[in-house]
């Protein structure tokens, strides 16, 4: 299990009020995993460390998702198109899926317990919620492709990058 | 003026905020404050808009440390467990899963024996989780002595062997564990069971 720095220091009883003072530095414990309505990328990258081990220890499936905007004559997605585009996919979510961003505008979604035929009906699902709900806010469009047997993946970040290569070449 | 009258009194109850965290021991309150006042110095020396490149380049390494705190606050910072806030979440997330996809949870609770010497136990205890627990098993740190332990896809035979080393290894504890979905099916519930089961131990010790 990963560990803190903390662990290192010295054996002096801790108080609960330290707990709260670091929380509070943050702007409240939840908020510290949390970014613009989804997992931050660090959160994220780490569960899906977690999940890849998960998945190889019991021999679970696993499937991962990414939703990369479609950028247009290199302008970047405003931020309200990427707000609604992240409504969208906590609309579209299970509840034991994990959704985070990934290099600012990418989305990622952790899909523990899913097998390559439930993955491609979650795709479809992702796809056609995103395009329904994008029309409302600027007409971003996604372009989302789901990687199945994502455990065969050494770690998180070759998981991430077979995804992206799947979401360019379905997008080619 | 008005501008440098605020920037100035944020940096100073930064740094004033950053020294008192030192003195309490936070260190993750520290980090923050203390980098927080960089970042306000920064503003302070920046001109029109630009800034020099040494500005430039604390500013980045002070953001960098506000994020490195930030992710801190996950761990409960004597022990190096999971913080109690974390731990219930993750707890609830796990049992959620596990009804969801039939899968097999167990939550172990672990306490110094009313006898022992309970802050030696409880770094045993915290070493103990920290170096045999599996990538997927979530530790926390819940004060006064008590840990607890959520095992995803065990059940009650695996948590026992769990248990059972635990036990030989560390010695001095009250261990007890709750399994879904026969003890319950929040995390709250899984707790309760396991914690009522410790409060049994414990009263039948004495």
């Amino acid at each position: 299990m990963p560990i803190s720095p903390f662990r290192k220091r010295g054996t002096e009883p801790e108080t609960a009020s330290g707990d709260v003072e670091e929380q509070t530095a943050a702007g409240g414990p939840e908020r510290v995993i949390l970014s613009r309505g989804l997992y931050a990328e660090w959160y994220v990258m780490r569960r899906l460390n977690e999940e890849l081990e998960r998945a190889r220890r019991y021999e679970r499936p696993l499937a991962v998702m990414l939703a990369e905007p479609m950028v247009i004559a290199g302008r970047p997605a405003s931020a309200e198109a990427l707000a609604a585009g992240a409504t969208a996919a906590q609309a579209s979510a299970r509840g034991s899926d994990l959704i985070g961003w990934i290099a600012h505008d990418r989305i990622l979604i952790i899909m523990p317990e899913t097998d390559a035929v439930e993955a491609s009906v979650a795709t479809r699902r992702w796809r056609d919620e995103m395009w329904r709900r994008s029309q409302h806010a600027g007409g971003l469009k996604w372009r989302i492709a789901a990687l199945e047997d994502a455990s065969t993946y050494a770690d998180p970040a070759q998981c991430v990058e077979a995804a992206r290569e799947r979401v360019l070449r379905e997008a080619a | 003026m008005l501008r440098f009258g605020t920037l100035a009194l944020a940096a100073a109850t930064a740094l004033l905020s950053g020294g008192l965290a030192a003195v309490e021991g936070s260190i993750a309150g520290a980090s923050l404050a203390g980098a927080s006042a960089v970042l306000a110095l920064c503003a302070l020396l920046s001109r029109d808009g630009k800034r020099p490149p040494a500005v430039e380049a604390l500013l980045e390494k002070a953001a960098e440390q506000v994020e490195t705190g930030r992710k801190l606050v996950i761990y409960e910072r004597e022990t190096g467990l999971f913080a109690h806030w974390y731990v219930t979440l993750r707890g609830q997330e796990e049992c959620d899963r596990a009804g969801r996809y039939k899968r097999p949870l167990a939550i172990v609770v672990i306490e110094p024996t009313p006898q022992s010497d309970a802050w030696a136990v409880k770094e045993y205890v915290a070493n103990w989780l920290a170096k045999h627990m599996r990538a997927a098993d979530v530790a926390g740190y819940l004060g006064n002595g008590r840990c607890v332990a959520v095992l995803p896809e065990t059940d009650a035979e695996a948590a026992s062997i769990v248990i059972g080393r635990l036990q030989a290894d560390v010695g001095d504890t009250d261990v007890a564990c709750s399994v879904f979905p026969h003890d319950g099916t929040t995390f709250d519930q899984l707790y309760e069971a396991a914690a009522a089961r410790i409060r049994g131990v414990a009263a039948r010790v004495a």
